[in-house]
């Protein structure tokens, strides 16, 4: 087996989601088990070599207390949920395998040999969370066996970290920022989703805050109490250049043509509305 | 707003069964990655909600997709099943609280909607039903609606009967077809952590796209689906006073005929025959079939979310139209310095 290895050279995208589900399958672990594992699906671009790690799901598996090198995984119940999410999302192929813990177990050999069969290149990742936070962050990390050892020795497998990056999609972007402002607040520790209105109204007070920020320090910097830093009005600089320029007299008319259309909207729609109220009171009313 | 919650909260009180929906993060992402794959082939996509009842709280804690429509060979149910078998060995709630779906603005609330849900509600009564708006939630606006049937529009299914009478007696109106019910985002204590170590990394300058100041194509879209939604409203309230004006114009002409008949009738007798049954007219005369009414009721139904959405979109475009107007101001005030 060559092993050039391939996915150095190669973009990898892991999906919130995948994160998401590696928390959760860790938090239904069954009584015993003090980690879980299961395989990864993703897709593979073939011209660009971007691999996406789009999803995952666990798989019910055995540990040993005596020998952890040995990991008994329910191999039908692996190729069944394999199967069904082919149904689903026919795209998505075998990538490797994710498990929990905070450094690679002696099982991955074993683990290794196994996804090897099953991924298409005969390469598979290996993902790997912290969810017992013993290492403080959860820190993902991506691995890939490389072969070491004399040709014709003993060979061994050397597990090198991979560099990925997280795929931020514009939805789940927008789901991810709504869940952590939530968690932020703990007020109650649970939200209802927010009216449109209210999320430009606390994106406002963000910049508001931001622009402070960048004054005090501006500031700071005019009264000699900070050292200026060339990068930081670098960036401020491209920031401002950065507004169009708009004449007062082409704006007034952007602004006031875009305030009358909306205004025009919002009166024809809640006019449609009060027909419909009237016309329900209307067939609601009894015969006499 | 405030008018159209207090309506719901009376709607909930005769339904006692579930208060508010509380959804998990995984949930959330599961479905927002089902929808917008699909939705980017045009598909609508549609799962299963997996979850418990808790006290009035519906918690949904996983989803699965349904399989492709295209695929005709495989057993759907049969699919649900094995998924939810399997999913249950890795100790996921494997209580099929409801379905998901997704939708493009306000066209969620269809027939075919209702009649999905009611075979839910009727085989498990908790069950709701997720609508996800993937066109708001890719402009950054995180879109998603719980529904149930309100008792009133369960019973009107079951019996079948659409006619106006039916409607009035158990006064099902637009807006008490569907209840909405409040959904909440709840994550686990470690998926919160993970989740501020998933936001380090989140870029600053990303999912701010919802302060976009290029609305008109958004609004058109609205208004365009609003005034299709009126047409079709319009058409049938076309058939229906067209339904009224026969019946009127049928029962002239009964009383007329009835009117004949019994001027013919005392002639008759005064002459010492028998005279005629009156039965024998008004059989001639075949009561018209009622119109149903239930498309009407759907489509004002949707023509009321649709106004919403509008007036939720407007009044947020309104809001960036006027900070970008207080910056060119300060802008203005500058250049004059």
């Amino acid at each position: 087996m060559s092993l050039s290895n391939y996915s150095l050279q190669s973009k990898v995208l892991l999906h919130p989601l995948v994160m998401f589900q590696i928390v959760d399958a860790y938090e239904r672990r069954p009584m015993d088990n003090t980690q879980v594992m299961g395989t990864l699906l993703g897709t593979v671009a073939g011209n660009t070599g971007r691999i996406d790690i789009t999803s995952c799901y666990s798989v019910v598996h055995r540990q040993h207390d005596d020998d952890s090198s040995h990991i008994d995984l329910d191999l039908r119940y692996d190729s069944d949920m394999c199967q069904l999410t082919q149904f689903s999302y026919p795209q998505e192929k075998v990538l490797g395998w994710f498990s929990t813990g905070s450094h690679v177990s002696e099982a991955a050999v074993e683990l290794h040999e196994f996804y090897a069969r099953r991924c298409q290149n005969g390469q598979p990742l290996h993902l790997l969370m912290d969810t017992s936070l013993r290492g403080k962050l959860m820190n993902p990390r991506l691995f890939c066996a490389v072969q070491t050892g004399v040709p014709g020795g003993t060979k061994g497998l050397m597990f090198t970290l991979l560099p990925m990056e997280i795929y931020f999609g514009s939805a789940e972007t927008a789901a991810l920022r709504h869940m952590n402002k939530q968690c932020l607040s703990q007020a109650k520790d649970a939200g209802p989703t927010v009216p449109q209105f209210k999320q430009v109204v606390e994106s406002t007070k963000e910049l508001q805050l931001r622009l402070d920020l960048i004054l005090s320090y501006i500031n700071d910097v005019l009264n000699y109490k900070k050292l200026p830093d060339n990068s930081v009005s670098r960036a401020l600089h491209d920031a401002l250049s950065a507004i169009p320029p708009v004449e007062s007299e082409r704006f007034r008319h952007m602004f006031n043509n875009n305030v009358r259309d909306l205004l025009m909207s919002m009166t024809l729609s809640s006019l449609v509305k009060n027909q419909l109220e009237l016309s329900e009171q209307l067939s609601n009313m009894s015969d006499a | 707003m405030a008018n159209r919650g207090g309506r719901h909260a009376r709607t909930e009180d005769s339904d006692n069964t579930i208060n508010y929906v509380q959804c998990d993060g995984l949930a959330v992402m599961k479905m927002v990655k089902h929808c917008h794959e699909e939705s980017s082939n045009m598909d609508l996509a549609q799962g299963a909600l997996l979850g418990l009842v808790v006290d009035k709280c519906l918690e949904i804690t996983n989803c699965f997709p349904f399989p492709k429509s295209g695929d005709e060979t495989m057993d759907e149910e049969m699919y649900q099943l094995t998924v939810m078998r399997r999913l249950r060995r890795v100790n996921v709630d494997h209580l099929h609280v409801g379905w998901y779906q997704s939708s493009d603005v306000g066209n969620s609330l269809s027939l075919a909607l209702l009649e999905s849900q009611y075979h839910y509600q009727t085989s498990i009564e908790e069950s709701v039903v997720v609508v996800y708006d993937t066109q708001k939630s890719a402009r950054g606006f995180l879109c998603l609606k719980a529904y149930r049937l309100t008792p009133q529009a369960i019973q009107m299914y079951k019996d079948g009967d659409f006619t106006p009478e039916a409607f009035r007696t158990l006064k099902v109106g637009y807006e008490s077809l569907f209840a909405e019910i409040p959904i909440v985002i709840k994550n686990s204590p470690l998926t919160n952590i993970m989740m501020s170590e998933l936001f380090e990394l989140l870029p600053e300058d990303k999912g701010h796209n919802f302060l976009d100041l290029g609305t008109a194509s958004v609004l058109e879209n609205h208004m365009r689906s609003l005034i299709e939604r009126v047409d079709e409203l319009y058409q049938e309230a076309v058939r229906y006073n067209k339904y009224q004006q026969v019946v009127f114009k049928q029962d002239s002409d009964k009383n007329r005929a009835l009117a004949k008949l019994a001027a013919e009738n005392a002639v008759r007798t005064s002459k010492g025959e028998p005279t005629v049954a009156e039965e024998e007219v008004i059989k001639q005369f075949r009561p018209m079939p009622v119109p149903a009414r239930l498309t009407a009721t759907i489509t004002s139904g949707q023509i009321n979310t649709h106004s919403q959405h509008i007036a939720q979109f407007c009044s947020q475009s309104l809001a960036k139209l006027f900070i970008t107007e207080s910056l060119q101001n300060a802008k203005e005030a500058k250049e004059i310095k």
